[in-house]
């Protein structure tokens, strides 16, 4: 199971029920007149330097990147690297690669290739983490999110089975110079588990899946690869939930690498239209991070901090609020 | 072997190997089938001498230091030449410190203009970096390039080294290593590795990474991660050692840890536990780990290392893996550091990154550790290094011209050769470069005998010879048999036939015989002696007359003057002084 804690908001996401803090008042001191005081020397450190805010250059482009973070992980999904996979059954050029479907509906892909299968670039294993996500955390992901966005479901429904399902392993990488090259690397992993009034799915990817010639605005053909994604999709009537959870890079935004912790975006009428969730690590070229956490106030605005620099309100303008809700209406089933 | 040194060599995944294999078959075959290279061209590099430079080398302080005895100027000419070129003086350089021994100084401020100086620097360091091994991390041999393993191991392996080469040549400041943004590159990387190196460029040139990595010098040289990596276990543990080990000169594999009070490390959860809790553990990763977390834009997943379009760019995305993985947040010496660009900016204002070189650079020259009593002799280089911006130069200048440098008695008198001296001084004298199947067969350690010639590469053998060995002196013989072969048969061919004249046999030209030219063959003797090994010999001395008995003999045999300037040049290249200087 992946490290990162999967947080449940606590106050109601969809219902508009967040409140606004209490903020409690202190009643200031009540400062005497008195005789001047003297000045007294002390011993006492000078404070230290008032630290500068993150500059505007990273602050203003918050909802372009959160934008095109959403949109580089919509393209993380099932329909291309199934595509992906029935072209390289197609080529049948390798002679030790097998796509099976289990008894449970899951479709595996293993290589396994000695150094004379000389089409073939190594044996397939991976780590342990995208395989489990299969199981038991979709399960937990799924128990998490349902009695936000479909109340009406009961969370102690068995999910069993899952299916159906998408299992991916290992890497691939095509060298023959008569077909397309493609390269695959690492574990996907996709649930879509389906009760009354509520059609959810859930991702897991690490790695990449890349094709020659593919479409930029496909999964196989972007330059995205991912680092412990999961991405969840939930419709339930007109709400529509994606979130999102690991990093992402090569994204197509004003930051090539986002990393995202407990990231959310609802979009429809009930509850916050504008207002993501969670702390979204913004990456520049020059390799500094910026991490931009959202409250809970409705407001698209959170808080970026960075070393060396004081805490810097950063928002998301209407706009790109109304952009993302349109791409998450879309990009959740 | 402490736990944590055990892991370190699990995370290597392999046994030590046998550094006996190579000698057996040497032994047993007669040695290997030799792949004679191209007539190599006359290397005569132009020494370019700058405006005389102001050396205020401190003197080594006296009192704690053992008193040293100093070289004879021969003897000390060698030394300095072998140490900073690479190569043995030539006889016009031996006359001139006949003439006047003063006029060594000057020779040494050449040796260190010498286009082979920096190719010096990089050979010590090749054994700081420990770069030579010949089982990198990644899998060469599933490289989309055509060109061959020994070409891409070599490539691989010297990219860092080939910095400081660049720095130390071009008196860039030592810093540069850790904070620049370049590297170097030559045709085989600039085939496999993301820059600009043009496509059509041949040789090694200065490049630049175009996959967006952070820069920061050497800390982002794919060569270094390449060879050393991580296993998932190891957590970049081993890496992050790497760098404090050749740049801070602290390892921490070298560090004593007391276990006594640490139980049940049966388990990684218990390990990964104990590093943590344990304050005998914690002592070390808890600023080890900092600095493993931020190697993770190179962090290759179990297979990947397989997997060429894994391996061959940085990953941003994965560098905050150390979250998931139950790292550290980065820093060094207890300060945040964002990533690999602030890293290496700290590296370089720390001052133990000067200090550091400059021990290596001592450790490098001597061959073995500094003792205690010789810490001043760092303090004092290091002056001299940092007065003068940390020029590679300026510390090599300051150490050469150090009383404990010129020493000839002690753990100085006489020092061993490198395989990259041994190497590269008899394909100077000879042209002979001694390959096999593209292996440089004095070089490498497994294809070839550098382990057996007491070449280090961590894995086949981690410490250096402080004298002659059994399997170093079998090297030699072999060597100066191919050797001796190669120059005789191209130095007695006609004069058109060998462009740049005779290497060694310049005063005879194969068609001399006994008693006529007992005295011309005895002139070429005396040459030789001084030339090959600077050994002074009178033409009457009965060492000469045994050599031109076997000389004689064999021209008897063979009728042939090669076979016969073979037999005499293969005794002559086995002198110890080949081997020790």
């Amino acid at each position: 199971m992946s490290a990162r804690s999967t947080r449940l908001w606590g106050c109601a996401l969809l219902l508009g029920a967040c409140v606004e803090p209490e903020v409690p008042s202190v009643e200031p001191p009540v400062v005497e007149d008195s005789a001047p005081v003297e000045p007294v020397e002390t011993d006492l450190p000078e404070l230290p330097p008032e630290l500068p805010p993150i500059a505007p250059e990273i602050t203003h482009t918050l909802g372009a990147a959160v934008r095109a973070t959403f949109t580089s992980a919509a393209l993380v999904e099932r329909a291309p690297l199934q595509a992906l996979l029935d072209y390289i059954r197609t080529q049948r050029r390798t002679r030790c690669s097998e796509l099976t479907e289990e008894a449970d509906g899951v479709m595996v892909y293993e290589v396994e290739c000695h150094d004379d299968d000389i089409d073939m670039a190594g044996e397939l294993r991976w780590r342990d983490t995208a395989v489990s996500a299969l199981d038991e955390p979709s399960a937990q992901w799924a128990r998490a999110w349902l009695p936000q966005i479909c109340p009406e479901v009961d969370p102690s429904l068995p999910l069993d089975p899952p299916a159906p399902a998408l299992l991916l392993l290992g890497h691939y990488t095509e060298v023959d110079p008569d077909s397309v090259p493609v390269h695959l690397r690492g574990a996907f992993a996709d649930v879509q588990p389906t009760w009354p009034g509520c059609h959810a799915a859930r991702t897991a990817a690490d790695g990449y899946a890349d094709q020659e010639g593919a479409s930029p605005g496909s999964w196989t053909g972007s330059e995205l690869e991912v680092q412990r994604l999961e991405v969840g999709r939930v419709r339930a009537g007109g709400a529509a939930l994606f979130t999102l959870e690991g990093t992402l890079g090569g994204v197509n935004g004003p930051f090539r690498t986002v990393d995202v912790t407990d990231g959310a975006w609802l979009a429809d009428g009930v509850g916050c239209g504008l207002e993501p969730r969670g702390v979204w690590g913004l990456r520049t070229d020059d390799g500094a991070w910026y991490d931009v956490t959202f409250d809970e106030v409705c407001d698209g605005c959170g808080v970026a901090r960075a070393p060396g620099h004081a805490d810097t309100p950063a928002c998301i303008d209407a706009l790109d609020a109304a952009a993302i809700s349109a791409l998450v209406q879309a990009a959740v089933p | 072997m402490t736990p944590i040194v055990a892991r370190y060599a699990r995370s290597k995944g392999r046994a030590p190997s046998t550094p006996w294999a190579g000698t057996l078959l040497l032994l047993a075959c007669g040695g290997p089938e030799v792949t004679p290279p191209v007539d190599p061209p006359v290397d005569t590099p132009v020494e370019v001498v700058p405006d005389p430079v102001e050396t205020d080398v401190p003197v080594t302080p006296g009192p704690e230091l053992p008193t040293y005895t100093s070289l004879d100027p021969l003897r000390l000419l060698v030394r300095a030449s072998l140490d900073l070129r690479g190569v043995r003086p030539s006889l016009d350089e031996i006359a001139q410190v006949d003439a006047d021994p003063a006029a060594l100084d000057g020779l040494i401020e050449r040796f260190l203009y010498n286009p082979r100086f920096g190719r010096r620097v990089r050979e010590v360091f090749d054994e700081v970096f420990l770069m030579r091994d010949e089982e990198p991390f990644v899998s060469l041999s599933e490289l989309p390039t055509h060109w061959s393993e020994p070409a891409i191991w070599e490539a691989i392996g010297e990219e860092p080294t080939r910095m400081l080469e660049r720095i130390a040549n071009e008196d860039l400041p030592y810093t540069a290593f850790v904070t620049g943004d370049w590297t170097m590159v030559n045709e085989v990387t600039g085939s496999i590795f993301p820059t600009d190196y043009p496509p059509d460029a041949t040789g090694w040139r200065v490049a630049h990474y175009t996959d967006n990595r952070p820069t920061a010098g050497v800390l982002v040289s794919s060569g270094l991660w390449w060879q050393h990596g991580s296993m998932l276990n190891n957590l970049n543990r081993g890496r992050a050692n790497q760098l404090s080990r050749t740049l801070m000169c602290f390892d921490y594999l070298e560090s004593e840890i007391d276990f006594t009070g640490v139980s049940a490390l049966d388990s990684e959860e218990a390990m990964g536990n104990a590093i943590r809790t344990n304050p005998d553990c914690a002592a070390c990763h808890d600023s080890l780990d900092p600095l493993a977390s931020l190697l993770y834009g190179f962090w290759y997943p179990s297979t990947a290392k397989h997997d060429y379009f894994d391996i061959r760019g940085y990953h941003p995305e994965r560098e905050r893996l150390w979250v998931d993985l139950g790292g550290l947040p980065p820093s060094f010496h207890g300060r945040p550091v964002q990533n690999l660009t602030e890293l290496g900016q700290q590296i370089a204002e720390d001052p133990g990154f000067a200090r550091c070189f400059v021990q290596r650079s001592w450790e490098g020259l001597l061959r073995r550790k500094l003792t205690p009593a010789e810490a001043p002799l760092v303090a004092a280089t290091l002056t001299s290094f940092q007065s003068g911006g940390l020029h590679i130069r300026d510390a090599w200048r300051a150490i050469v011209r150090s009383d404990t440098f010129r020493s000839g008695t002690g753990d100085l008198a006489p020092k061993v050769v490198t395989p990259a001296i041994l190497a590269s001084s008899v394909e100077e004298l000879t042209g002979f470069h001694w390959t096999e199947e593209g292996w440089d067969l004095i070089r490498a350690p497994i294809e070839g005998y550098a382990a057996l010639a007491g070449g280090i590469d961590g894995i086949s053998r981690s410490t250096g010879i402080i004298e002659p060995t059994p399997t170093l002196v079998i090297v030699q013989r072999q060597l100066a048999a191919m050797a001796a072969s190669w120059v005789a048969e191209r130095d007695l061919r006609p004069p058109p036939q060998r462009p740049g004249g005779a290497r060694l046999l310049t005063r005879v030209d194969g068609t001399e015989t006994l008693p006529e030219d007992d005295a011309l063959l005895r002139a070429q003797l005396v040459e030789l002696h001084l030339r090959i090994a600077a050994d002074r010999v009178a033409p009457d001395a009965p060492r000469l007359d045994d050599e031109m008995a076997l000389w004689s003999d064999l021209m008897a045999s063979s009728g042939d003057p090669v076979v016969a300037w073979t037999g005499v040049l293969t005794v002559l290249l086995r002198d110890p002084n080949i081997i020790t200087y």
